[in-house]
């Protein structure tokens, strides 16, 4: 920033004028301070944001130490008893860990493969509609559900699905026998990944829509011109254009891969779909939150930020060979 | 970059714990106290008390005529904090735990009382009891005490055990159904299945649509524990407990009596005796149920009819709940579970030990004979109102009506009548005392009645039930074979059943 302002204003005549006229090279420290003065309206703005991340994202990161101790709630991370790895033994030796983990980087896996396309096939979708008061209303309709929290979808699958429910009563207009689909384990996966989608899609439009109207009328123009018919439109500008947007999202997605939401999961999860559906969240609430277990589910917690910081590592790498990467 | 690195749940938790480690330094309680200690006369103590389960209702404030009145006999101001109804109240309680915004006294839910007694978070009573708090020192028996006090490993008493003289939950049944259906009472499990059967085909709510539920229960297993019963499975509200099979104590939950009592669920289940939706019913769906004539057969407190037979009364007038004596199963003794005494009851935490003799007296009063009318009553017009015959009706609980706390849980089988006279209208008195005599024949103290929540400590799974929870489900609805039952015995003992049973063998050798 500061060297990028530095330059525009003295950009004109040449460099070594420029350079020999200087005084003498200042200090970056100096340049901060003017660089501060000079946009402090700027800084000033993300100064609430900065304090967020220190007062709730980095502060209590250094409560992670209670996954190295036996963490006892009365006496205090400095009054607790110090037991190294014993809670990631605990972890790594527990039969259930691998069902819980592989259930929640199977219903990951999911989301990712048909959660993620959803939003941007939709705002291509959306982009087509020509009548703008149809186009905003589709969209206001389908933003609605993002603002109703899980307790209430989870009680519409529930009543959608139940024996007198919308699903099942169609089922018997064909003659069939009603099936209760939340006790059953082979549907609950699919159904987690279709409510969420049902309940997320629209809002996730919002930054593809964005960016697509900020794609240059011309090259539209220009396509038809060349014959281009609106699919080879959508393939060859719109898609092409909304790549890095496509892409940084993507990366965000991964850091949070293991991160399913506890609340959708808690609220559609039952004892009979424990095996398919029981995910590091409902764990770490029922462990943690019900029974006191801090250090062990800490442990789990820390666990599982390495392994979404991993992944993020990896496909930033990745990302940066043909594009470019978050850093 | 965004939240990459931790979850929204463990932050909070984390924050909350930091808060604590922060805090921990202060060492009074949470509420601030307005009077010294002796100053009775010139100010009050305000006293912050935990009680969970308290249904709806409005908060007390301070200028609630109850609230005044339990001051003025004590010099106490009670401030009652309760978790919304429906609300999980354990994650309440380690919320306050977290926060270190503990009240003076407190009702421990859910193995927190554990924490607080290992960590030295929990006050030592057995000095203060007898003086401070003498009526409830005596009317608790001596067994009690003596229950609590294996709770710990110093010995020492650190909570008030809530003690229940009379069995509190009772096999139901809809005695109008049984006649209408042209059945006896049955006597044997075929009996009982016959009837269920006659319930399922013959529209004993006489509605002319085949929307019967012979018997029902609730999502994880819950309140069903009469087809537990029938097979003399120790369980509580849908918790397997301990009790002593084949000569030692044993967990419920992996007996062959359980095994059998699965079995059968799974039959019931299949021929849609058993409600298909059983484990997906939530409470209020599971009361709904019951209240609109569509249930024959449950589970639940013959104390607490008397909603349930108002609303099924709007619709069948001659609506009538007995209790159903356990039927006979084949070579099985079945039992309805009683837990009397040694669950804990009220405590107080250290933290608040500058209040806490102002938190006996409020505790004591309760437990004053003196005050016994008082307690069961309230204050007229607020929690009860005269009857046509000069006695008192309690009223209703509703959103808008002020809850009033109480601290007595102690039930006889005396206090129990006096109840049931004071809650239901006279011409249902004799129907729900014969529900008690039905259940007295059938009910059993089990042999862990009282076991402390330490011996789980390492083993949250097995805590939770939740091994056994989706093992039961699962076969009954039909999605696992039953001899999955035996795959699950072995992995729960594996998991750290064996090593939980060893404590509470050991707990049992000290209080037997």
């Amino acid at each position: 920033m500061a060297e990028l302002s530095a330059d525009r204003t003295s950009g004109s005549g040449t460099k070594e004028t420029d350079r020999s006229e200087r005084p003498a090279p200042r200090k970056p420290g100096n340049r901060y301070v003017e660089n501060v003065r000079k946009h402090w309206m700027l800084y000033v703005m993300i100064l609430p944001g900065i304090l967020f991340y220190i007062i709730f994202k980095y502060i209590p990161l250094a409560g992670s130490v209670i996954a190295f101790q036996n963490f006892q709630i009365f006496n205090g991370i400095f009054g607790s008893p110090w037991v190294g790895l014993d809670n990631f033994k605990f972890i790594f030796t527990y039969d259930d860990f691998y069902n819980v983990l592989r259930n929640t980087a199977l219903i990951a896996l999911y989301q990712l493969v048909f959660g993620f396309p959803a939003p941007i096939i939709l705002a291509l979708l959306f982009n087509e509609v020509r009548l703008m008061l149809a186009k905003r209303t589709l969209q206001s309709l389908f933003y609605l559900p993002h603002f109703l929290s899980w307790v209430v979808v989870g009680g519409v699958v529930f009543e959608l699905l139940s024996n007198q429910g919308f699903v099942n009563a169609i089922r018997e207009w064909f003659g069939y026998g009603p099936i209760l689909y939340m006790q059953e384990s082979r549907f609950f996966r699919t159904i987690v990944v279709i409510s969420a989608i049902w309940k997320e899609v629209g809002w996730g439009t919002i930054i593809y829509l964005a960016a697509i109207s900020s794609i240059d009328p011309s090259q539209y123009e220009a396509a038809v011109v060349d014959g281009a018919n609106k699919w080879k439109q959508v393939i060859y500008i719109t898609l092409p254009a909304l790549f890095p947007t496509i892409l940084i999202l993507f990366l965000l997605n991964i850091g949070n891969f293991l991160e399913l939401g506890f609340d959708q999961m808690f609220n559609l999860l039952t004892p009979m779909t424990y095996s398919v559906g029981d995910i590091i969240e409902t764990y770490v609430y029922r462990a943690g939150v019900l029974q006191g277990q801090y250090s062990v589910t800490t442990a789990i917690g820390v666990f599982q930020s390495v392994i979404g910081f991993t992944l993020l590592w990896i496909f930033n790498r990745l990302a940066r060979k043909s594009e470019q990467g978050l850093w | 970059m965004k939240k990459f690195v931790h979850k929204r749940a463990m932050l909070l938790m984390m924050s909350g714990l930091l808060l604590a480690a922060g805090c921990s330094g202060n060492s009074g309680g949470g509420s601030g106290t307005s009077g010294g200690e002796g100053g009775e006369t010139e100010g009050l103590t305000k006293i912050q008390v935990f009680k969970s389960h308290m249904g709806v209702g409005s908060i007390p404030d301070s200028s609630n005529p109850h609230v005044q009145y339990v001051a003025e006999h004590t010099g106490v101001e009670y401030e009652l904090i309760t978790p919304p109804p429906g609300s999980e109240p354990a994650e309440y309680i380690n919320m306050m735990i977290a926060s270190d915004d503990l009240p003076d006294i407190m009702r421990p839910i859910g193995g927190v009382e554990q924490t607080l007694i290992q960590q030295g978070g929990a006050l030592p009573l057995d000095d203060l009891l007898p003086e401070h708090a003498p009526n409830v020192w005596n009317s608790i028996p001596e067994e009690a005490w003596d229950i609590v006090r294996s709770s710990s490993e110093d010995g020492k008493i650190y909570y008030v055990p809530k003690v229940f003289l009379i069995p509190e939950r009772s096999p139901l049944i809809r005695q109008d159904w049984v006649e209408a259906v042209g059945h006896d009472m049955p006597e044997t499990v075929d009996d009982y299945v016959e009837l269920l059967k006659a319930f399922r085909d013959e529209d004993p709510n006489g509605n002319g649509k085949a929307d019967e539920l012979p018997t029902t229960g609730r999502e994880f297993g819950r309140w069903m524990d009469h087809l537990f019963a029938i097979y003399g499975v120790a369980m509580w509200e849908g918790y397997p407990e301990w009790d002593v099979y084949d000569g030692e104590i044993q967990y419920a939950g992996i007996t062959e009596n359980m095994r059998a009592a699965i079995e059968f669920m799974r039959m019931l289940y299949e021929e849609k005796l058993l409600d298909n939706e059983t484990f997906l019913n939530k409470g209020d769906v599971w009361q709904a149920k019951i209240n609109n004539n569509l249930v024959g057969s449950w589970y639940h407190m013959p104390a607490n009819v008397r909603d349930r037979l108002a609303a099924m009364r709007t619709q069948a007038p001659d609506a009538y709940i007995a209790a159903m004596p356990l039927p006979q199963a084949e070579g099985y003794e079945g039992f309805v579970t009683v837990k009397s005494m040694g669950e804990p009851e009220w405590m107080i935490p250290k933290a608040a030990e500058a209040n806490a003799i102002a938190s006996l007296k409020l505790l004591d009063f309760f437990y004053n004979p003196e005050h016994d009318e008082f307690g069961r009553y309230g204050i007229e017009g607020m929690h009860y109102e005269m009857g046509e015959n000069g006695r008192k009706v309690i009223l209703p609980p509703e959103d808008s009506r002020p809850l009033r706390l109480g601290m007595r849980n102690l039930t006889t089988a005396e206090d129990m009548e006096l109840r049931i006279e004071e809650t239901f209208p006279e011409e249902d008195w004799q129907m729900v005392k014969d529900m008690y005599e039905v259940v007295e024949q059938d009910a059993k103290r089990i042999a862990g009645d009282g076991l402390p929540a330490s011996v789980y400590q390492g083993f949250p799974d097995i805590q939770s039930h939740k091994l056994f929870q989706e093992t039961m489900t699962r076969i009954i609805i039909g999605e696992r074979p039953i001899e999955a039952f035996d795959d699950y015995v072995a992995q729960w003992k594996a998991s750290g059943g064996d090593t939980v049973t060893e404590r509470v063998q050991e707990w049992y050798e000290k209080v037997k």
